[in-house]
């Protein structure tokens, strides 16, 4: 037997005898904690209940003025007609996915509304369009006027729009590949020998995409810059330990990312320099996206622990939450 | 949410409407089950038990934004899996060097030998990173597909598949040089 599939066997094998020693508290005795931790919840909620409601009045004249000034900041160009997809207003539009389906969510109101099968949903630059990947692992992008999707790739994971939004980079297995949206031509990137092979973004100068790496044995990955023209992978952020969910600022001159080592969502210079902690961890924070706001005034991230969707602001460092979950939000978007 | 008459991801249970009666009828069916789950990853029952506790009394909180039951089930093994990873980094150090599981008693024949095997599995599992072991028990104990992994632990399928190869390389080797 193939010594990989033996080690299988052995491992299944030991893991249910394991499991099946494992002695616990009597469920009717253990439930007696969970009612205590129940009925701490309902207090809890009460009292931040009253709370809200007493500040509900000065939030409705104060909040209405801000929000007001806001909206008019954060306008970006997108179509004047309706979209035929559900979508909050421009500005406003979180996209995330979760349980093979992407959602459309206001980043105001935490209202969500289910858009289509799919995973790791990206705007494209005009907001026109959304990439994503359908169950069956094609690429898809979907017209958000019109409502319809076409395949433009088979077979790939992790698609990252080009700044002039005429080609998508992703991932198949250990191939980096980009896919003119014109003609649907593929064009290979680099083939890259490691055990995990990822795509974060594509570079505003649109000359290199930002690939993420596990080249370890312990399921650390480092970011790299691949030259779209072709070239060997180079470390990028000075190929820090477990670095992901890097995302480019829409307006080029900043990256935002997690960083396992320094527990935080830090940002830095395009270049990579001038690492700066925005929102530090009490706990080291896992694999997970973040997303600048339209105005690259705050950074969307998912709790892994939650699934809550929360936002910091990268100037003031306030956070809130945008919408609590049920389920893991894998990937997400902002515009 | 809403329940469901036949859902064995619930354990067969039929939740009521009421969010507390709920959550207590999916602790009685999924307590035993997710304590395993938790003492797999985690190197004593306590934790193992506080890692559950913890998942219901978040699952308590956000009962109202769940889809349905089998969101449930889903949400709670994404808990325990991931809250059993932060009670590990809280004290790492300590665990870098804690004993695995406690020792059985000895035992003579056929049955010794086994406890043998499966102790000297399970401890390699145990020396492994942390995302690999995580990955192997969801896929090995569970019998979860790459696809429900990816979506349990909020990684890529590809990353599950990396793990997993790489975890059973690792352990095949340290079964190999096992005494």
């Amino acid at each position: 037997m193939n010594p990989r599939a033996e080690t299988a066997d052995r491992l299944r094998a030991a893991l249910h005898k394991e499991a099946d020693t494992v002695t616990f508290t009597d469920s009717d005795q253990a439930v007696r904690r969970l009612e205590r931790t129940m009925r701490h919840n309902h207090r809890r909620t009460a009292v931040l209940s009253a709370v809200a409601a007493a500040l509900v009045a000065v939030l409705v004249v104060t909040g209405a003025l801000v929000l007001r000034g806001d909206d008019e900041r954060r306008e970006v160009p997108v179509p004047a007609a309706e979209p035929a997809i559900p979508l909050p207003p421009p500005g406003q539009r979180i996209l995330y996915s979760s349980g093979g389906v992407v959602f459309s969510l206001d980043a105001r109101t935490g209202t969500a509304s289910e858009l289509f099968p799919g995973s790791y949903p990206r705007w494209s630059p005009d907001g026109r369009a959304i990439a994503s990947v359908t169950d069956s692992g094609e690429i898809a992008v979907t017209d958000v006027m019109t409502g319809r999707s076409r395949t433009v790739a088979t077979g790939g994971e992790e698609p990252a729009w080009s700044p002039r939004g005429d080609r998508l980079g992703f991932v198949r297995g250990k191939d980096v590949l980009t896919v003119d949206l014109a003609t649907g031509a593929e064009e290979k990137v680099a083939t890259i020998d490691a055990p995990y092979v990822g795509l974060a973004d594509w570079a505003p100068a649109g000359d290199a995409l930002i690939i993420k790496l596990d080249r370890s044995a312990g399921g650390e990955i480092t970011l790299h810059r691949l030259p779209t023209a072709g070239g060997d992978p180079v470390p990028f952020l000075g190929g820090t330990g477990d670095t992901t969910g890097l995302r480019f600022a829409p307006d080029g001159s900043r990256v935002a990312f997690f960083n396992e080592e320094r527990s935080c969502i830090c940002t830095a210079t395009a270049d990579g320099s001038d690492v700066q902690v925005v929102h530090a961890f009490d706990t080291a924070p896992d694999t997970a996206h973040v997303s600048w706001s339209p105005d690259g005034t705050q950074l969307l991230w998912t709790e892994k622990t939650t699934g809550d969707l929360r936002v910091i602001s990268v100037g003031t460092r306030v956070t809130r939450t945008v919408a609590v979950a049920g389920t893991s939000r894998l990937s997400h978007d902002w515009r | 949410m809403t329940g469901r008459a036949d859902d064995t991801a619930t354990g067969g249970v039929v939740l009521p409407a009421h969010r507390d009666a709920a959550v207590t009828a999916l602790f009685h069916a999924q307590w035993g089950s997710l304590v395993r789950l938790a003492r797999l990853l985690v190197d004593d029952r306590e934790t193992a038990e506080d890692v559950v506790q913890d998942a219901f009394a978040q699952l308590h909180r956000r009962w109202g934004s769940l889809r349905d039951a089998d969101a449930a089930l889903f949400y709670l093994r994404a808990a325990v899996a991931n809250g059993a990873r932060n009670r590990l980094r809280s004290r790492k150090r300590a665990l870098a060097r804690a004993p695995l599981f406690a020792a059985s008693a000895p035992a003579a024949d056929v049955a010794a030998v086994e406890r043998e095997e499966q102790r000297d599995v399970v401890a390699g599992l145990r020396r492994l990173p942390w995302r690999q072991r995580q990955v192997l028990v969801l896929r090995y104990y569970l019998d979860l597909t790459e696809a429900e992994i990816a979506a349990t632990l909020g990684i890529s399928r590809g990353a599950v598949k990396s793990h997993c190869s790489r975890g059973i390389a690792a352990l095949s080797r340290r079964l190999e040089m096992a005494p």
